[in-house]
């Protein structure tokens, strides 16, 4: 039988003992076999996501797997790749200088910076950029401490007691152009997004842990465990509740954005949509729910979403950058609208724009809007506002 | 259209020198143990290797794991690559043989054994080693055009992007497709302005 002959071949080939001749007729027949071939049908989005997630292997031998930065590699070169798709693009359609002049500059603005408001359970509020390091409040046992710039601690005593009965609540909220981060009172670490709020109680109370959210936040959750169990991390944000044991993960939930995304860097999360009450996904690393917020009832809920997503993109601002993975013109004034406290007014229709790459958070806006209009797009800053323009 | 900044970093400045090195000046600096290296050569080979593994083996896991396994090699066994041999024949050659282990080790599936045993009877060797490697170089890059449009056009250009100026102007000169000519110089004459213009910006 020819078929058995030909699994004569491949084993000789598995065990390296073909001839010359046995390997050149492999090989051509590889050549006839990839002529043959079709790619599977996919999702080209999918496939997109897949490849930019290939990162290069582990260097054996270093005591870290990849340098911080070498993330970075991958991304800036194709970045750059897409510099020279602009130059194309204005080449087309305009014979003029790629930078104008600069009337951005008379009016720059700064960008944002650790700002955030910290108001306690008994209604007492401390602006967190006016004060010093220290001990900021004291609550039963725990103490509040501005460990830093921009960061604060919830410290409790090792073998204070869990609260019984009615439990207090702290809120910490940055402002538009402010960021902030705080380890909570179980460990769990939270970096605030500009416009963003973080509820949670002084003390969580025992085999529980529930914070409320708004705005964008960035999850380090400590695992806890009780008589063998987990305890359970539960982030409630408008129409969802996240539900983790111990894990890295960020959720966009900005009611001006059309969804509210949850992506998940390590560990495993449930994302529960509390529309469709008990309708609940759960998420590998790499993925993002999307969850409409646009919503008033499950009639007109989609429900969750889920597609693979490139995460260093979705946190790239905690490392300081803005990055960017074909996001629309409105999607991106929002981000700068809300890092950089202004009012975006268009005064031109939004043409179909996909922006791809990064910038650091700490540049002015003016750099920021000059390096947009290497790409056609036109902008005039008036006061607290950026016009886009022709 | 897409549309773009740059990143504010030294190591970017060190990245724009790598992106315009060859191949052969990658492997050079790779053969020092230069790890900016190493991640350009992945950048720059890792979607056509994976396109290639994905459509021959119909698997994604399976297509990762080659690519990972291919890029650990080039590093771990990076002084045996042979010195005048080209990148890209010897990278075509590894996903080659990755893709053949992967199907001589599910050696019962159909469809491989019907093709090999249906060749075996009827098809034609090529007995010529280099018209082999030309012919796999050209189906491999052929994957290109498979790749969903935006990375198209981003692996295209960066395609001439990875050359240098003169490899560029070589290039243009074989090159019979109008289209590629115009592109690659816009980008000749673009990434001057630019450079330009982002120095003005950032320094």
């Amino acid at each position: 039988m020819q078929e058995s002959q030909a699994r004569i071949l491949i084993e000789k080939y598995r065990k390296g003992t073909l001839t010359d001749e046995e390997r050149i007729l492999l090989e051509s027949w590889y050549l006839k076999l990839a002529e043959e071939t079709d790619l599977p049908e996919e999702n080209a989005d999918r496939l997109s996501a897949a490849i930019e997630n290939l990162r290069p292997p582990a260097i054996p031998g270093r005591k870290t797997p990849v340098r911080p930065l070498l993330k970075w590699a991958a991304v800036a070169a194709s970045v750059l790749v897409l510099i020279s798709l602009v130059t194309v693009y204005r080449l087309d359609h305009s014979e003029e200088a790629v930078v104008s002049s600069d009337p951005l500059l008379k009016e720059d603005v700064l960008p944002g910076e650790h700002r955030a408001m910290l108001t306690l359970a008994n209604g007492s509020s401390i602006s967190l950029d006016k004060v010093g390091p220290g001990v900021l409040a004291k609550e039963n046992n725990v103490s509040i401490v501005k460990t830093g710039d921009g960061e604060i601690a919830c410290n409790v005593p090792v073998d204070s007691e869990k609260p019984a009965g009615k439990v207090s609540y702290n809120k910490l909220e940055t402002p538009k152009a402010g960021q902030y981060k705080v380890i909570l009172p179980d460990g769990t670490r939270a970096w605030l997004n500009a416009a963003s709020s973080i509820r949670f109680p002084a003390l969580f109370p025992a085999g529980e842990r529930v914070v409320e959210i708004s705005g964008e936040v960035y999850f380090e959750v400590a695992r806890h465990r009780k008589n063998g169990k987990n305890i359970p991390f539960r982030v409630r944000s408008g129409a969802q509740t996240v539900e983790v044991l111990g894990t890295v993960f960020n959720v966009n939930s900005y009611a001006d954005e059309e969804t509210t995304k949850t992506t998940l860097l390590e560990g495993s999360i449930r994302v529960i949509d509390n529309v469709h009450a008990g309708k609940t996904v759960v998420l590998k690393p790499g993925q993002q729910t999307l969850l409409s917020t646009k919503i008033q009832g499950p009639a007109d809920s989609p429900g969750l979403n889920i597609k693979e997503v490139n995460t260093g993109s979705v946190v790239a601002w905690k490392e300081g950058y803005f990055r960017f993975d074909g996001v629309g013109l409105p999607e991106l004034m929002r981000q700068l609208s809300r890092w950089y406290d202004m009012e975006v007014v268009y005064e031109t229709t939004v043409a179909d724009h996909e922006f791809v790459g990064q910038i650091e958070r700490n540049a002015n806006l003016s750099k920021v809007l000059r390096i947009l209009e290497l790409g056609g797009v036109k902008f005039r800053i008036e006061g607290k506002k950026i016009i886009v323009t022709d | 259209m897409y549309l773009i900044f740059k990143v504010h970093l030294p190591f970017t400045v060190c990245m724009t020198n790598y992106l315009q090195h060859s191949d052969q000046a990658l492997i050079t600096l790779l053969k020092e143990g230069d790890e900016p290296a190493f991640a350009e050569l992945h950048n720059r080979y890792k979607a056509v290797l994976f396109i290639h593994a994905y459509r021959m083996l119909g698997n994604e896991d399976e297509a990762k794991d080659i690519v990972q396994e291919l890029f650990t090699t080039l590093w771990t066994r990076r002084n045996d690559i042979p010195a005048i041999y080209s990148l890209a024949s010897y990278l075509y050659s590894a996903v080659r043989n990755k893709v053949l282990d992967s199907i001589a080790r599910k050696k019962t599936e159909e469809r491989y054994m019907r093709s090999l045993a249906l060749f075996m009877e009827e098809g034609e060797n090529i007995t010529e080693k280099e018209i082999r490697e030309k012919e796999l170089t050209r189906l491999i890059e052929r994957e290109i055009s498979l790749l969903p449009e935006r990375m198209r056009e981003i692996f295209e250009l960066s395609r001439y992007e990875n050359r240098s100026y003169k490899e560029i102007a070589e290039e243009l000169n074989i090159s019979d497709k109008t289209v590629k000519k115009q592109v690659s110089n816009a980008l000749i004459i673009l990434r001057k302005k630019l450079d330009v213009a982002l120095s003005m910006i950032f320094f």
